[in-house]
């Protein structure tokens, strides 16, 4: 019985090994799609809930950090495989940061394009809806233990009924179903991961070798603006290999990509999160007080690829107040300054940043508890920490879920010795706060 | 009788064998391990349990002349790096570290920072971290 049994495990372990090639680097079907977005002179998150099925409702949240001069935000959902579309709008209040629900309708899973429309402004995103799909050990325990079930009901009723024959039969068959299920139960943790259905094909991973770099062309319209007026930051990124818009940035920190642009003394600060208006193509409306040169940084990470950034300049005419915008910098932040363990931190050796914010009820934003934006004083250096608490955790909560706090705590190495301009950031209330610091690096072994 | 009686009792057993390794965790957290490495100056050994969580780490450097010992751990690949804990000198070489080394599971770099009269420098140790068992959720 065992010998023959034998054959028929080793041809289900080959057949559920063979599962198809794993999702390297591939977005999870049970997870939500967050974008951060600067649009009409808001801050938001347009978070895309993960569906179970589809075609079904597809839940997305608009979280509204700064509201700005708030208004009517249009979202159009796209297939671009069949066209199918589903739009919806919300209204955000000038004054409410948090929450704006709204439903749209999902019919097929694969590369869809979620469109952005508020204030004139319109932002295209790519994504992949994506659904869990059930792996085949699973239903094959399933299927095995119904089995079980089903025969060992009927040894009972054959025994019941004297039928040795039958009785023996059902047992033989629950053996065998149990043996099945716990065996492929046993051997799930090493058969290849399901890839979601929808997913983009990728190659086998020993054949991801990443992609090329991405260089940028990085430009502001008017191209000087004067202080004080509105201007349009343009940040083109080119494929190094090939010339062509690099246009396959995926999710990268609940943004496509993160800018970060400083006037050369610091006063002037912004963590933005430019539209997507064309391939490979993201702008940005800003204002700034102060005349000068200014340094713009782009992070963004390109599918089956980690993380780059990107850097460039451009200058404000004029002689303009740094004053008001240093208040601007300082949004929202009171309280002590952040600590530093040691004190006096050293080059190249990690220093404890703890920054007390006073409450217990901060909410994740980007997907942390905090972010920590350190500038080398010359502008050649951009670091960006993690909170390190909220970093280890598994499941990430919700941006609703108020529960960090009071302490963050950031543990980063200067790369060099000198000034440093640091931002930390965290979101309270559905409002993002900016703590501004400045830093002092010695060299090792220099006198303390 | 006694072969029915053996093949009840091997499936029990082996159930038994499934359910223990299972509530254990399906592996356990890792035991202590010693890891050994060499820069230019200094050898290191490093003993550890690699979980997460509190724990001790025990460092035993060549030559065992007097030196300052730290230790700090990166995770390259999450982009995440811990304070350095200091550690005590044992005497003869050997030094003991206490805090948290590690904060989340995964793979790992140990940094051993030796400052002594042969000069500084930093030794690193790759490991696989396992989560802790004293763990707080």
């Amino acid at each position: 019985m065992v010998k023959r049994l034998i054959p028929a495990l080793l041809a289900l372990a080959a057949v559920l090994a063979w599962a198809g090639p794993a999702a390297a680097h591939g977005r999870s079907g049970e997870a939500d799609v967050r974008f951060a977005q600067t649009i009409a002179g808001m801050e938001i998150t347009v978070v895309v809930r993960a569906s179970v099925a589809v075609p079904s409702p597809l839940q997305v949240d608009v979280v509204a950090h700064e509201p700005g001069p708030g208004g009517r935000l249009d979202l159009e959902l796209r297939s671009i495989e069949d066209g199918g579309s589903s739009s919806g709008s919300v209204r955000i209040e000038a004054d409410r940061p948090g929450m704006y629900p709204l439903v749209l309708a999902v019919d097929r899973v694969g590369p869809h394009e979620l469109e952005l429309r508020a204030g004139g402004e319109r932002s295209v995103l790519p994504f992949a809806v994506l659904v869990p799909e059930t792996p085949l050990w699973e239903v094959v325990v399933y299927a095995a233990f119904a089995c079980a079930a089903v025969a060992l009901i009927g040894a009972l009723v054959g025994a019941a009924l004297a039928r040795r024959a039958v009785a023996a039969g059902f047992a033989g068959g629950f053996a065998v179903a149990t043996v099945v299920a716990f065996t492929a139960g046993l051997l799930s943790p090493w058969f290849a991961p399901t890839v979601p259905e929808g997913a983009p094909p990728a190659p086998p991973p020993e054949q991801l070798l990443g992609r090329p770099n991405a260089q940028p062309v990085i430009e502001v319209l008017p191209g000087r603006p004067a202080p004080g007026t509105e201007f349009r930051l343009r940040v083109e990124l080119f494929d190094g290999s090939t010339g062509r818009p690099a246009d396959d940035l995926v999710e990268h920190h609940g943004a496509l990509s993160h800018v970060v642009v400083t006037s050369q003394d610091g006063s002037y600060f912004r963590h933005v999160h430019p539209i997507r208006t064309g391939p490979g193509t993201y702008e940005v409306r800003l204002r700034t007080e102060t005349a000068g040169r200014h340094r713009v940084y782009a992070e963004f990470e390109r599918a089956d690829a980690g993380g780059q950034l990107v850097s460039g300049e451009f200058t404000v005419a004029g002689a303009g107040t740094a004053a008001e915008e240093e208040d601007e910098a300082r949004s929202g932040a009171s309280g002590p300054a952040p600590v530093l363990q040691p004190a006096r931190p050293v080059a190249g050796r990690p220093v404890r940043i703890t920054l007390d914010a006073g409450t217990a009820d901060l909410q994740p934003w980007l997907g942390m508890a905090g972010h920590l934006i350190v500038r080398s004083d010359d502008g050649g250096y951009l670091g960006h920490v993690h909170e390190a608490g909220s970093m280890a955790a598994e499941n990430p909560p919700d941006e609703s879920v108020a529960r960090y706090g009071p302490m963050l705590e950031f543990t980063f190495s200067f790369p060099r010795p000198g000034r440093y301009l640091a931002w930390i950031q965290y979101a309270r209330n559905y409002r993002i706060v900016t703590v501004p610091h400045v830093i002092e690096v010695a060299a090792e072994g220099s006198p303390r | 009788m006694t072969r029915r009686r053996v093949y009840l009792v091997l499936p029990l057993l082996l159930i038994t064998a499934v359910v223990a390794w299972l509530l254990r965790g399906g592996g356990g957290s890792p035991g202590p391990v010693e890891l050994t490495g060499r820069g230019a100056h200094y050898a290191v050994t490093l003993a550890l349990e690699p979980s997460t969580g509190p724990l001790e780490a025990r460092v035993e450097v060549e030559p065992a002349s007097p030196a300052e010992v730290s230790l700090f751990a990166v995770m390259p690949h999450m982009g995440h790096t811990t304070p350095e804990i200091a550690a005590r000198d044992d005497g003869a070489g050997r030094y003991v570290a206490r805090g948290e080394l590690f904060t989340m599971t995964g793979a790992w770099e140990i940094g051993i920072r030796v400052q002594g009269a042969a000069g500084t420098e930093v030794i690193r140790i790759n490991t696989l971290v396992g989560r802790g068992e004293e763990e707080t959720p």
